[in-house]
């Protein structure tokens, strides 16, 4: 049985997916930031896939972000929202032929607009196929039109809520 | 970077023939429950944020019968310092006075209402704590700790306030 030991550096907020052979690894944060995740197979090669989903482009996006924003108090009680909209699309092939022990280190570079997204340091030969980041656009687009659609419920909440004292008080 | 290419070779060797052209995959669509997984982080978080909040809000609700008194002892105080002055520098001071039996009335429909604060504390803590205990990427045991607080104040509270109701 061989060993795979992935580390990922230098992505704290980031929450990167780690996918080994299509099957999802949990991954867990160390004390520094860093993500950790182990695997075990006896293949002699693997498909290593490190990505990142943003959740405003998921299915029912829209009705997601209405269930935390009402929920949440009209998004007081919310998370930190995300900001940069950075997708990472980051796949490569491992040859586990010669080795039993593999440790595969992911050194994040700096993330501004797009780029190469990891420096891939290994014990055992790497293949990249693709290893980049970018800013996803549409995901921006929906979050301005979230941004939007929450201000108009707020002013409508406030309004609501001072009709309501203007009754009550009978003025 | 020879040895760099003939690794590529060899593993190009062992590759099986293609039969149709792959299609390149894309960076958006992950593998099946991640989505659900980030929407119960996403919700965990929100619901353990909310626990906290109601708690704090029903634990004050719960003290709510010691406002009338403390606006009392205030109104005392202004008057006692300023040696009655005070009716003359605020005109309207003996209105203020006129207020406090309005208030004791209306602080005293508030109180039954920390039961139900609290017990919506209780609810969205414990869903909120199952929702982390299945998350098995995250270390949360600060959320952890903070919704078995919370649980445990509230039910303490909801407890105290059932013993008032029964008289007990």
């Amino acid at each position: 049985m061989k060993e795979i030991s992935v580390k990922i550096k230098g992505v704290k907020n980031l929450n990167p997916i780690l996918e080994i052979d299509g099957q999802h690894i949990n991954i867990v944060k160390n004390q520094y930031g860093n993500y950790e995740g182990k695997f075990q197979t006896e293949k002699g090669r693997i498909d290593v896939k490190v990505h990142r989903v943003l959740e405003i482009n998921s299915k029912l996006w829209f009705l997601k972000h209405l269930f935390y924003y009402i929920i949440s108090i009209f998004g007081l009680l919310d998370t930190r929202r995300e900001k940069k909209f950075i997708v990472i699309d980051c796949q490569f092939q491992v040859d586990l032929q010669n080795t039993d022990q593999v440790s595969i280190e992911l050194f994040a570079q700096k993330m501004l607009n797009q780029g190469r997204a990891f420096e891939i340091v290994s014990n055992s030969t790497v293949v990249e196929h693709t290893n980049t980041y970018f800013v996803d656009k549409k995901a921006k687009k929906r979050n301005r039109l979230l941004r939007v659609f929450k201000v108009i419920v707020f002013l409508a909440v406030i309004c609501g809520i001072a009709i309501g004292f203007w009754k009550i008080l009978g003025f | 970077m020879e040895e760099h290419d003939l690794s590529k070779e060899e593993l190009q060797e062992n590759e099986p023939l293609a039969t149709e052209p792959q299609k390149k995959p894309n960076p958006q669509t992950p593998t099946k429950g991640v989505m659900g997984k980030l929407f119960c982080a996403h919700t965990s978080i929100i619901l353990s944020n909310l626990g906290i909040f109601t708690c704090i809000l029903g634990v004050l609700l719960f003290f709510t019968f010691l406002i009338p008194p403390l606006y009392f002892v205030f109104l005392l105080i202004l008057t006692l310092a300023t040696a009655g002055t005070i009716f003359l520098i605020i005109p309207n001071f003996g209105k203020w006075w006129d207020l406090f039996p309005t208030l004791s009335e209306h602080i005293g429909e508030l109180t039954p209402v920390s039961f139900w604060v609290l017990g919506i504390s209780i609810v969205s803590s414990v869903v909120s704590l199952i929702l982390i205990l299945t998350d098995k990427e995250k270390k949360n045991t600060g959320r952890i700790a903070s919704c078995i607080v919370t649980i445990v104040l509230a039910t303490i509270g909801i407890i105290i306030r059932a013993l008032n109701i029964l008289g007990v």
